[in-house]
């Protein structure tokens, strides 16, 4: 016996590691949830891919997404980074000027109180090309469909402007500029200081907050000319949870360490009918369940409260007397798609990343329209919305 | 592959284990490790797996025909087949690993017009190059036995734990235990902890002091001032210092598992009190191999003052292109050939006369210097280093903490890695047989630091290695 337990470090050792084999060829799992991605597994082993290194760079890969504790180790090490990080730095503020800080692939900004996470700001000229991409594709449809009033509605973010300098990207006066729409069709959430931007964004996502969220519903429901729709908050709530958004989740991989709440608006909203992907649903997102102030199931996060990245959504409110209008967006639109819904007839959201593989269709803007009845179409997003080929239309 | 990659902590070393344990065969259990060694260099390299093992069968022939010369009592024929043997093994190095220089350079000279020829240079050839040439070159004097089975000798040559860092085995090291070693639980049990502590040392601590070091180095600007260049000095020493006597560690270990006993290669290097102990210290098996090979059949320092001074730059000039292809390796060997010289003819009694701490500083200061010589490729950068070390300049560590916060948490290790350079830290993880509760408790303690370990490659892409590339 004793022997045997003086033995025992090279029998754990190896049984650990083969465990770590075993589950990677013969048991692997599909997703990688922590990093919120498909988990990597095992590549075929041919004479072809050894001899090019794929199989070992993939074999290296699958084993670090499948050995056990892969995602409990990588989420601890990156708690313990963001944890230090904090500690160091926001007792010291005071001894940093207002200037980007950077810690892995975050910039952290701050306003000698709070620290924000941010994107590096970007470069304009190394987006024209999707950018005229883009709107070559949005002015075929446009052309293709007199019929239909098209707006656009770019709500800039922390990639827009460097907050250290004042100089903006000008992304949207660009892009503006090459659409085939009348100034008049198209507005812009404007960022222009690190002072505005921590007034209407969070500190950890990447998305507007809920006073950036109304500030933009209330732009986009003049820009569609529904100023006499816009319903007026019933009241603020902040919820008891705590919040870790994308920013802090996804690239620093630490949910504890950096956190802020999550505050959101009331409102009373009229009734009307809700299908997600063509089945009827009680509710896009979860605001009652939050707002009720139960210990929500689901952790606090931004698309958990206002809804997440449906292919399709629609809002019936059952008034044939007002207009149908088509949403062509992503997720900054998920907050204010609720409060756009009681100004229309129908309001129809799309998300083209999602839309095809959710209903089993490819969207094609013509025969949508014409089925659903749309005569206005809004296309909304961010900057990462117009210079991405996810978002490109089919007429 | 690396040891320090999941690739071979998890598919690598427990099939290998596996496979060879279950046989009982001496020739069964060869083969195995014969295979998994190919198989290990082949997995980053396969083409340069015929290299390997054409360098291993002109040695097979040269052994052969060398040992046929002396048996027939045809010294100068034997001696000429070691020479020869030698010359191709030399330069197969030397063209893989010094065409690109050679011809750089020569293409700089006025009117001539040479192309630079820049090859990519197989892994670990400078190790297995050196073992090969000592084999021959000890067989030539008969300090070991032909080896007339190739497969063994190939074996020896490429054996995974040693191939591509080291370190440098004799052949005479393992010549018995090709055929005759006793695999032990003794052996399993310590061999699986110094392959544990090794990897510890590269992962936690070197990995994370080259952050600093690195992070550093690639700033420019005046923000990095005095007191940056010398913490990115020492994160460099230390960095150096732990990647490869942590990966001497893990081939260390990883050989007595599989029942071969290498000779050490690093013996606390950094509580030297002169550059003369430092080199008995650091890099054992490299530094002997100098010595036997080349400082004493050039007659070491049994001659004139002249020829000794001759002997040692040529060794140093030696050990410095060892290590990279660039002036700055040479200029690093002839440094330490230089202070070698001045510790011998009077340096070194004044050392012996100082309290050892003094010779601490002393010794340690140089070493600094000299990984900084060691890692600046560029002479204008090295000149600006040095500049800056020497002559103080203010270091802005507000602008340089905005520009990668995580530095100061890498810096963090500085200390830790620190006192890891001491012996004391060995008392602790000495191999020795305890009572239950402690052997449970010891178990534990290796068990959660190979997680770690684990959890830092899982979790860290930054997993280089300096001495791959030798």
């Amino acid at each position: 016996m004793k022997k045997w337990i003086h033995r025992l470090l090279p029998i754990l050792m190896l049984g650990f590691l083969f465990l770590g084999l075993v589950r990677t060829l013969f048991l692997p799992k599909d997703i990688n949830y922590y990093e919120n991605r498909t988990a990597n597994k095992a590549p075929q082993l041919t004479l072809a891919t050894f001899r090019t290194s794929t199989f070992q760079n993939g074999m290296e890969d699958a084993l670090n997404d499948q050995i056990p504790l892969a995602q409990f180790m990588k989420s601890r090490y990156n708690q313990a980074d963001a944890t230090l990080l904090s500690s160091l730095l926001w007792g010291n503020l005071e001894h940093f000027p207002r200037q980007y800080i950077k810690f892995k692939s975050v910039l952290l900004f701050h306003d000698g109180g709070e620290v924000y996470a941010t994107y590096p700001p970007k470069v304009l000229d190394d987006l024209t090309e999707r950018l005229d991409e883009k709107a070559a594709n949005y002015n075929a449809c446009i052309s293709a469909h007199p019929e239909l009033e098209f707006y656009l509605y770019f709500i800039e973010k922390d990639t827009d402007i460097n907050f250290a300098t004042g100089e903006k990207l000008g992304a949207y006066v660009y892009f503006s500029g090459q659409l085939d729409l009348p100034a008049e069709n198209m507005a812009c959430f404007s960022v222009d200081s690190f002072d505005a931007y921590s007034q209407t964004f969070f500190q950890t996502d990447h998305h507007w907050n809920y006073r950036g969220a109304y500030e933009g519903y209330c732009q986009v429901m003049n820009l569609l000319g529904k100023t006499e729709e816009i319903l007026v908050p019933t009241g603020e709530v902040t919820l008891p949870n705590p919040f870790s958004g994308s920013k802090t989740t996804y690239i620093l991989g630490s949910t504890s360490a950096i956190q802020e709440s999550l505050t959101v608006h009331r409102f009373d909203f009229p009734p009307m009918d809700i299908t997600i992907n063509a089945e009827a649903v009680a509710d896009y997102g979860n605001r009652e369940q939050f707002l009720s102030l139960e210990n929500p199931a689901t952790p606090v996060a931004y698309g958990a409260y206002y809804g997440g990245d449906e292919g399709q959504i629609i809002f019936d409110t059952g008034d044939t007397q007002k207009e149908n209008i088509l949403i062509l967006g992503e997720s900054f639109d998920n907050a204010i798609l609720k409060l756009m819904a009681p100004g229309f007839g129908q309001l129809h959201s799309i998300d083209l990343r999602n839309y095809a593989r959710q209903s089993g269709e490819s969207f094609r803007l013509a025969s949508y329209v014409e089925k659903h009845g749309i005569t206005k179409v809004l296309f909304i997003g961010n900057l990462d919305c117009f210079i991405s080929s996810d978002f490109l239309l089919e007429d | 592959m690396v040891f320090c990659s999941l690739n071979f902590l998890y598919l690598f070393l427990p099939l290998v284990c596996v496979l060879y344990f279950i046989w009982r065969n001496r020739v069964w259990r060869n083969t195995i490790l014969l295979l998994a060694s190919v198989l290990f260099y082949a997995w980053g390299e396969p083409v340069y797996v015929v290299l390997i093992l054409s360098a291993t069968f002109v040695a097979y022939l040269g052994g052969i025909a060398v040992e046929h010369f002396l048996q027939i009592n045809r010294k100068k024929v034997a001696r000429l087949a070691m020479i020869l043997t030698v010359t191709v093994l030399v330069l197969n190095l030397v063209v893989f690993k010094y065409l690109g220089f050679l011809t750089e350079n020569l293409s700089r000279i006025p009117f001539i017009t040479i192309p630079v020829v820049e090859l990519a240079l197989p892994i670990g050839i400078s190790f297995y190059t050196f073992q090969i040439l000592s084999y021959v070159i000890d067989l030539y004097r008969r300090e070991v036995k032909l080896q007339k089975n190739f497969f063994y000798l190939l074996l020896y040559v490429s054996f995974f734990p040693q191939l591509i860092a080291g370190p440098i085995v004799r052949y005479q090291t393992i010549e018995q235990e090709i055929l005759e070693r006793t695999e032990c639980w003794d052996d399993v049990i310590a061999g699986s902890k110094r392959f544990i502590l090794g990897l510890a040392k590269k992962v936690l601590l070197a990995n994370n002091v080259a952050l600093v070091a690195e992070s550093i180095y690639a700033g420019s600007g005046a923000i990095y001032g005095t007191s940056a260049l010398w913490i990115a000095a020492l994160s460099y020493t230390l960095q150096i210092y732990f990647d490869f006597s942590g990966y001497s560690d893990m081939a260390i270990g990883l050989g007595q598992v599989f029942g071969f006993h290498f000779l050490e290669n690093f013996d606390h290097p950094y509580i030297a009190c002169s550059v003369t102990q430092f080199w008995r210290r650091w890099h054992i098996s490299l530094s002997t191999w100098f010595r036997d090979y080349i400082y004493i059949p050039l007659g070491g320092n049994r001659v004139s003052k002249g020829r000794w001074l001759r002997n040692i730059l040529v060794v140093w000039a030696l050990t410095g292109i060892w290590h990279g292809a660039e002036w700055n390796f040479i200029l690093w060997g002839l440094y330490y050939g230089l202070l070698l010289v001045l510790e011998k003819l009077f340096l070194g009694k004044y050392l012996d006369k100082l309290p050892r701490f003094w010779g601490w500083v002393y010794t340690f200061i140089i070493v600094n210097i000299g990984w900084v010589l060691f890692n600046q490729t560029d002479f204008s950068t090295l000149g600006q280093c040095l500049g800056r070390m020497f002559w103080y300049t203010p270091t802005d560590w507000v602008s340089i903490f905005t520009t990668n916060a995580s530095l100061f948490i890498h810096m963090g290790w500085l200390p830790a890695a620190f006192i890891c350079c001491f012996p004391l830290t060995n008392r602790l993880f000495r191999h020795r047989k305890r009572g239950i509760i402690l052997s449970l408790v010891e178990t534990g303690i290796y068990m959660l630091l190979l997680l770690v370990c684990i959890a830092f490659i899982v979790s860290s892409s930054y997993n280089p290695f300096i001495y791959f590339r030798f």
